[in-house]
């Protein structure tokens, strides 16, 4: 490479990453910035944050959203290790039908997905509850936590758990003492994956809350409806910031059990 | 500690039939080598009697129980896999206890018990090692200890002593002859190594194409080998094949199809279609001008002949075939330059007759 590609090389990375966070930075920033219209000159302040903290709509849709995604995300990681561990005994051609079939919520806008489950429940004489609610948000995420695990399972040695057999251990043994150990980081990778993909849900939440109830999506959507306030940046910053904890928390988690498989010096 | 036999023992992947029909049984306590060509079914074959494959027809039966119903974890064999199959995130000596814990054994007697295997194998200083950590030999002598801690009733080994190299390997083969003649295990030993299998086994089965082609003693097999596979297989062979012409006093004619030649052998009969095998070592070399009087065989020219060691090689162009001879390097032999006119005879009885 020349200097002159290095050069429009690295630049374009700048822009990429520009692209990518300058709009997210903006947003934090102006959390703390006293305009209420988001008109600069920036003026630092805690104000929203106070504001914030007094919401209480907002606090409740943030809680609501949080208990969605939770539940979501250990309901996926509990199925996606099911499926994933269980389909291994299916016949190879049997294996591609169900692994194409429990992935197509994927390729199905998730407006049609929450659609089709509400009309579904209207169909069958049941009400909106957040019962349904959770039911669609498992549905629209279980491919995430699928696909994590499965790239994992694939490339696990099956004869890890031979052996482990041959050695006389159980299948729960063998399940709790090789495969476990091995597959862990994925199921809270993919877990996780979930997670967000229910946190930030807003079409099948939008068609299946029941009257009264929000998540913070919604909630977001209709008080901008009444005007953008900076109350909505500054816990859109709180979000990120959870979020920017969380994933270092599973990275770390992942980099010592990857260590601990790979028997690095520890 | 079982006898195992394997009843028309059957493996069909798709189309192919990878185990057919292998009829097998081995008394308690004795060693079984199976040699055999790469993908000729043997892994197969030793995933059937361990329980990770059904059979597709047949069974297999520990002490003339059918073992069909009996899970993995419950049939009481120990398995090293041709890939180790060490738990990556255990240490070396959880490995190897890892079986112990299994059967319920009291924690205090695993460790004394877990520290004679690594010793056994030599792996007792990487006691605390990660399976990462070790060399491919490292591993194979780890899984090895760990498969003979447990002391199974029936144990198998596929290629388990590959990695290793030539001095290490025949220390592992004299402490494995050891263990199996102290605790009687029934052992079934896959390898590519002859000479391994030769020494280490009371019975050899040799597989081709998913059946056996012959069993018997090391010695049975070499030196009796049936077919034109067998011999060729273990070790190396000099083929002469075609209809006899003519037999005379401990010689035969042979119609090779483009020629008539005079060998050294026995019984067989003017008419007859023949194949004969003469193993290279009960080849003997003669320069032109030391052929002894009176006695047949093949006039040739000699290729150069090839040191090996132990072995001296030398390979005899006789026009229309080669003939392989191996001779012991430290025999008092004139070194018969490259192109020398040589004469090639063996004894009559070692000219082997074999079915096709
Ligand atoms: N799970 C499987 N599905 C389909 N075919 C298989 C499977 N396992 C093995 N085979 C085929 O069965 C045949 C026998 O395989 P096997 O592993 O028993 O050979 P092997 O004698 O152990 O060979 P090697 O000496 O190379 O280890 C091979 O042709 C292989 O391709
Ligand atoms: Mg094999």
């Amino acid at each position: 490479m020349n200097r002159k590609t290095g050069f429009f090389g690295k630049l374009l990375i700048v822009l990429v990453l520009l692209y990518l966070y300058v709009p997210i930075v903006v947003l934090m920033l102006l959390s703390f910035n006293e305009s209420r219209y988001n008109s600069l000159p920036f003026k630092f302040t805690t104000h929203w944050y106070q504001e914030l903290a007094a919401d209480t709509e907002l606090i409740n849709s943030a809680k609501n959203s949080l208990l969605l995604a939770f539940l979501t995300g250990i309901v996926c990681m509990i199925l996606a290790t099911f499926f994933i561990l269980g389909q291994r005994y299916l016949a190879k051609r049997t294996q591609g039908l169900f692994n194409s079939i429990v992935m197509m919520p994927m390729s199905i806008p998730w407006l049609i997905i929450g659609l089709s489950i509400l009309l579904m429940i209207r169909f069958m004489g049941f009400s909106k509850s957040m019962f349904f609610v959770a039911m669609g948000h498992i549905v629209i995420s279980l491919p995430y936590s699928l696909l994590v695990l499965r790239a994992r399972v694939s490339s696990l040695d099956k004869s890890l758990e031979e052996m482990s057999a041959s050695l006389g251990a159980s299948p729960w043994t063998t399940f709790r003492r090789v495969t476990f150990p091995a597959i862990a980081p994925a199921m809270l990778a993919g877990g996780f994956l979930s997670f967000l993909i229910s946190f930030d849900n807003f079409p099948i939440s939008y068609f299946l809350m029941p009257n009264g109830i929000f998540t913070l999506p919604i909630e977001i959507q209709s008080s901008i409806k009444f005007g953008f306030t900076p109350e909505i940046n500054a816990i859109s910053t709180i979000i990120i910031g959870i979020s920017l904890v969380c994933l270092t928390v599973v990275g770390l988690i992942m980099r010592s059990n990857l260590k601990a498989m790979l028997g690095g010096k520890d | 500690m079982a006898k195992v036999t394997l009843k028309g023992l059957t493996k069909i992947y798709g189309k192919n039939t990878v185990v057919d029909h292998i009829e097998l049984t081995v008394e308690n306590g004795t060693l079984v080598s199976i040699l055999g060509p790469s993908g000729c079914g043997k892994t197969t074959t030793l995933r059937m009697l361990a329980g990770f494959e059904l059979p597709d027809d047949g069974e297999v039966l520990f002490d003339d129980e059918p073992v069909g119903n009996v899970p993995v974890n419950k049939r009481g064999i120990g398995m090293v896999f041709q890939s180790y199959a060490l738990f990556p995130h255990m240490t070396v000596f959880q490995n190897v206890a890892y079986g112990l814990e299994q059967r319920k054994i009291p924690k205090q007697d695993i460790e004394p018990q877990v520290m004679e295997a690594l010793r056994t194998v030599h792996m007792a200083d990487f006691r605390d090692r990660k399976p990462s950590q070790l060399s491919g030999g490292q591993q194979q002598r780890v899984a090895l200890a760990r498969a003979l801690v447990i002391k199974p009733r029936v144990l198998l080994l596929d290629e388990s002593l590959s990695a290793l190299d030539k001095k290490l390997r025949v220390e592992m083969q004299t402490e494995l002859r050891r263990i199996l003649e102290e605790t009687h295990v029934t052992t079934f030993f896959v390898t590519h190594d002859q000479e391994e299998a030769m020494t280490l086994s009371d019975t050899i089965v040799v597989m081709h194409d998913g059946k056996i082609e012959q069993m018997g003693t090391p010695r049975e097999v070499y030196e009796k080998p049936k077919n034109r596979f067998v011999a060729d297989f273990l070790g190396k062979a000099n083929f002469f094949e075609g209809i006899v012409t003519e037999t005379g006093e401990g010689t035969v004619t042979i119609d090779t199809g483009n020629e008539k030649i005079t060998i050294p052998a026995d019984g067989a009969e003017a008419g007859e279609k023949v194949l004969y095998a003469v193993r290279p070592e009960k080849v003997k070399v003669f320069e032109k001008s030391e052929k002894p009087a009176g006695r047949t065989g093949i006039d040739g020219s000699a290729d150069r002949f090839v040191y090996k060691g132990n072995i001296t090689t030398c390979t005899v162009d006789s026009g229309s075939m080669s003939i392989l001879s191996e001779m012991n390097s430290g025999d008092e032999r004139k070194d018969a330059g490259r192109n020398a006119e040589v004469f090639v005879t063996w004894e009559p009885e070692d000219a082997i007759r074999l079915e096709e």
